[in-house]
This record gives C-alpha cells, sequence and structure tokens, in this order.
C-alpha cells in the first residue's frame, strides 16, 4: 500500500492510530502557515479537521485522483478553506449587505465544489506555455502592467495588455472545453 | 469578446471604474445574459488564481451540492468527525507536553512562572465557570439595533447574527472595525465587543473595554459594572468581583442588583 492509499483508508476507516501519523506529518505545517496569515491555535485546529472531513467525504463519493502527495494536497486543501474564510470575514466587514449564515454542512459541501473548480483552473493553468502562466500569475496577483513590462521586458504597456487578452483567451478556452467545468460554471 | 471589453469587465472586477461606469455595467449585467456570463467567468478566473482570494459559490440547488450535504450529515461522517476531534485534542496535549518539558529543562524560572500563570488561567475552577455560564445569560441583552437601514445598521445585523450563532471572532471585526464611528446604541456595542472578547478569553480587552462603558457617560455605562464582574468571575477574581457586586447590590434599581446580590452571597 502507498502512502497515500494508507492515509486515505485510515480517514475512510475512522482509525485513529493512522490519523495521528498525518496529524504529525502534516499539523506543524498548516498551524504555521495560519498563524502567519491572521490566524490563531484554534483556527488552524479548525482548517485542518474541516480539510480532512471534506477530503473523506469527496473521495468516499466518488475516489479522484491526487497528483501530489497526500501531504501536499492535504496542506493545499487547509491553505484554500483558510482563503475562504478570509475571504468570508473580509465580506462580512465591508459588505454592506445583510449576511446569511449558511449551515456548517452545506457550506462545506459548497467548499468541496469550489475546490474541484480551484483544481480545474489551476490544471488548466499548467497546460499554457510558461511564459503565458507567467504573466496571467501577475496580472491576477494584481501585479500592475508597468511592472509586467518591466519583468518581462515588454516594449509597451499596450504589448503587455495584448499578451494578457491572448494569454487570458487560451487558459479560458482551455477551461470551457473541459465537460468538468459545466457542473462547476455557476458561481 | 474583445479586448476592449476585457479591459471594462477587468477594471469593473478589481473595482477601478468611476461611478457613472460602474452603474453602466451593473445596467448591462442585469439584461444582457451573454455579457453576464462573461463577467461571470472573468470573476472566477481572477479569484480562483489570485493568492489572496477565494471563488465563493452559492449553487445550493445543485444536486451535487445537496447530495455532499446529505454525506456530510451521514452518520460515517459525523463519526469520523468525533474521531478527528479526539485525535486533535490527543495531538495537541502531546505537544504542549513537549512544549512543558523543553521549558523544564530550560530551567528558566520566569518561564515557570508563565506555565503556572497559564495553567491558572486555563484550568480555573469549575464552580465559578459554572457561575459565569449561569449568570452571562445573552437572551437578556437589547439588541444592537433598533431602526433604519443605513449601513452602519447592516453592519450592526450581521454582527448580532454571527454573535447570537456564537462567531464571536466575526463579530468582534465588524464591531472594533467600526467602535470609533458607531454612534447609535453605542453603550450596547461596547457591551456586545467586552463579552466578545470575554468568550473568546481575550481578557485584558474585554477588561479595557468594559472600563471605557463604565467610564463614559453613556446612560446604560453602569451595565458593564455587571460585565466587568463577571469577567472577574471567569477569571477566579474573586474578591475584585466581590467588590463590584457589593457595589451594584448597593442601589436597588441598578442594572441586575437582585442578581449581583445573589450572587454574592453565593461566592
Amino acid at each position: 500500500m502507498t502512502e497515500k492509499t494508507e492515509y486515505l483508508t485510515s480517514l475512510l476507516n475512522n482509525d485513529s492510530k493512522g490519523i495521528m501519523k498525518i496529524y504529525t506529518i502534516v499539523f506543524p505545517r498548516v498551524r504555521k502557515f495560519i498563524l502567519q496569515n491572521k490566524g490563531q491555535q484554534q483556527d488552524a485546529e479548525d482548517i485542518f479537521q474541516k480539510a480532512l472531513v471534506q477530503i473523506t467525504v469527496r473521495y468516499r463519493k466518488e475516489t479522484f485522483e491526487i497528483n501530489t502527495s497526500f501531504e501536499a494536497y492535504l496542506f493545499t486543501a487547509c491553505k484554500n478553506l483558510w482563503r475562504k474564510e478570509l475571504k468570508k470575514s473580509k465580506n462580512w466587514v465591508t459588505n454592506t449587505e445583510i449576511v446569511e449564515l449558511v449551515p456548517e454542512e452545506r457550506d462545506l459541501a459548497l467548499t468541496i465544489l469550489e475546490q474541484k473548480r480551484w483544481e480545474l483552473f489551476n490544471e488548466k493553468l499548467n497546460l499554457i506555455s510558461d511564459n503565458c502562466k507567467k504573466i496571467l500569475i501577475m496580472f491576477f496577483n494584481n501585479i500592475s502592467y508597468e511592472d509586467i513590462v518591466k519583468k518581462m521586458k515588454y516594449s509597451s504597456e499596450t504589448v503587455a495588455r495584448q499578451r494578457v487578452f491572448k494569454c487570458k483567451g487560451k487558459l479560458s478556452k482551455f477551461i470551457k472545453e473541459d465537460e468538468r467545468y459545466n457542473p462547476l460554471k455557476k458561481l | 469578446m474583445s479586448i476592449e471589453e476585457d479591459i471594462l469587465i477587468q477594471n469593473f472586477l478589481k473595482n477601478t471604474l468611476s461611478e457613472k461606469e460602474r452603474r453602466e455595467v451593473l445596467s448591462k449585467i442585469a439584461v444582457d445574459s451573454s455579457f453576464r456570463e462573461k463577467v461571470n467567468f472573468e470573476k472566477q478566473l481572477l479569484f480562483n488564481l489570485n493568492n489572496s482570494e477565494w471563488s465563493l459559490s452559492n449553487a445550493y440547488e445543485l444536486p451535487e451540492v445537496k447530495e455532499y450535504e446529505e454525506l456530510l450529515k451521514s452518520s460515517t461522517t459525523q463519526e469520523l468527525k468525533s474521531t478527528l476531534s479526539n485525535v486533535n485534542t490527543e495531538y495537541q496535549n502531546r505537544q504542549k507536553k513537549k512544549m512543558k518539558s523543553w521549558w523544564l529543562y530550560s530551567g528558566a524560572a520566569m518561564i515557570l512562572t508563565l506555565i503556572g500563570l497559564s495553567t491558572f488561567l486555563l484550568y480555573n475552577s469549575p464552580s465559578n465557570k459554572e457561575l459565569y455560564t449561569n449568570y452571562i445569560n445573552l437572551s437578556d441583552l437589547p439588541s444592537l439595533v433598533d431602526r433604519g437601514t443605513n449601513n452602519q445598521t447592516k453592519l450592526l445585523v450581521n454582527a448580532q447574527k454571527l454573535f447570537e450563532a456564537k462567531q464571536y471572532k466575526n463579530a468582534l471585526q465588524i464591531l472594533t472595525n467600526d467602535l470609533d464611528s458607531i454612534q447609535q446604541n453605542k453603550a450596547i456595542v461596547y457591551l456586545y465587543t467586552g463579552i466578545s472578547q470575554m468568550e473568546l478569553n481575550q481578557f485584558t480587552d474585554a477588561e479595557k473595554t468594559f472600563d471605557k462603558l463604565i467610564n463614559s457617560k453613556l446612560i446604560d455605562a453602569p451595565k458593564g459594572t455587571w460585565y466587568k464582574a463577571l469577567l472577574y468571575i471567569k477569571l477566579d477574581k474573586v474578591s475584585k468581583a466581590k467588590e463590584l457586586l457589593f457595589q451594584i447590590s448597593q442601589n436597588p434599581s441598578t442594572y441586575k442588583s437582585k442578581e449581583a446580590s445573589e450572587l454574592l452571597d453565593t461566592l
């Protein structure tokens, strides 16, 4: 049995010993990440448990392929869950609309869908050329066109804008052509 | 999609349009389904590929979401949750022990004092904890909001909902963010803030908040004394709590005067 299967089996079988092994290997990294990103110990504990539930339930419904190590996959799932929490708190503080509190199970069910969409978008990002990927990562992370021009050594901002437009077009095509995107379309 | 339309959508999503342009985009979204689809897709791209964002979904009605929801509610998942919670407790206790051992070996007297202090705070006596729980009675609290529909009122409604759902951390974010600017029900805002801090074990902050209320000229200022007394009970600072309770019990018209006398007898 590979380590990946061993960890998943522990989760599917409620095996405390196996789950403790997962804690020992991955929790310290998750804790460090959350404490460095506006979180506290309790947040790290909650997020870690949620991520393990999320992975197990998803795997139980439809066995899916984990293309990295289990540790890396779990860490990413925790990072994404924390990004979602931060986004929700940002919305609570800045959004002047009255928020609707979603029951825990529904929220986690939606998170599984969001995580699937995130995985699909990132998988497709890895299919476009390295150059396109680099420019899009800068663009989506709010790097100014001025800085993109400098880093990519383009002659002008117009060239950079056209490049972003073309690369984004390629990425969008890859995503939309994949049938897995259809059920994930709805916001 | 043309490059011009793409730039317009990006500027809309990054919130860099003028108010007029923004209104035009919003109107187009409302009437033009193809444009709306483009905006939604660009929003997904942006929120999925920006490292500090997240693309939220509210597609509750999708059968897949419902299936996951059922699975999450199932007894199998509930058992897993319980196992995870037990493993988590065991793991965190082991870590605490390891940390304590490390401190012991380091032999620093000051650190030992700190361990003593944190143990004292963590494991305060159950009887005082029970008293605190019995008397805090959050349903007695007046509402944060009474009327109005302005933005501040909406934020307060959100804060109250989060507070009632015991999501104190999130409630606190709204309350502390806007504490200085909030004018309506200021005393109640102080109370919700202090209680949230108290529930989150942010005791020093809670004490400061209640002091602000007590020292204010607000009509509800005396309510702060009652909650400050409960804070001291939670902290096992019985003599300090008694002083405040005595003060409250002296005047029968003071907020919670009867409860203060009862508590004084029990303590």
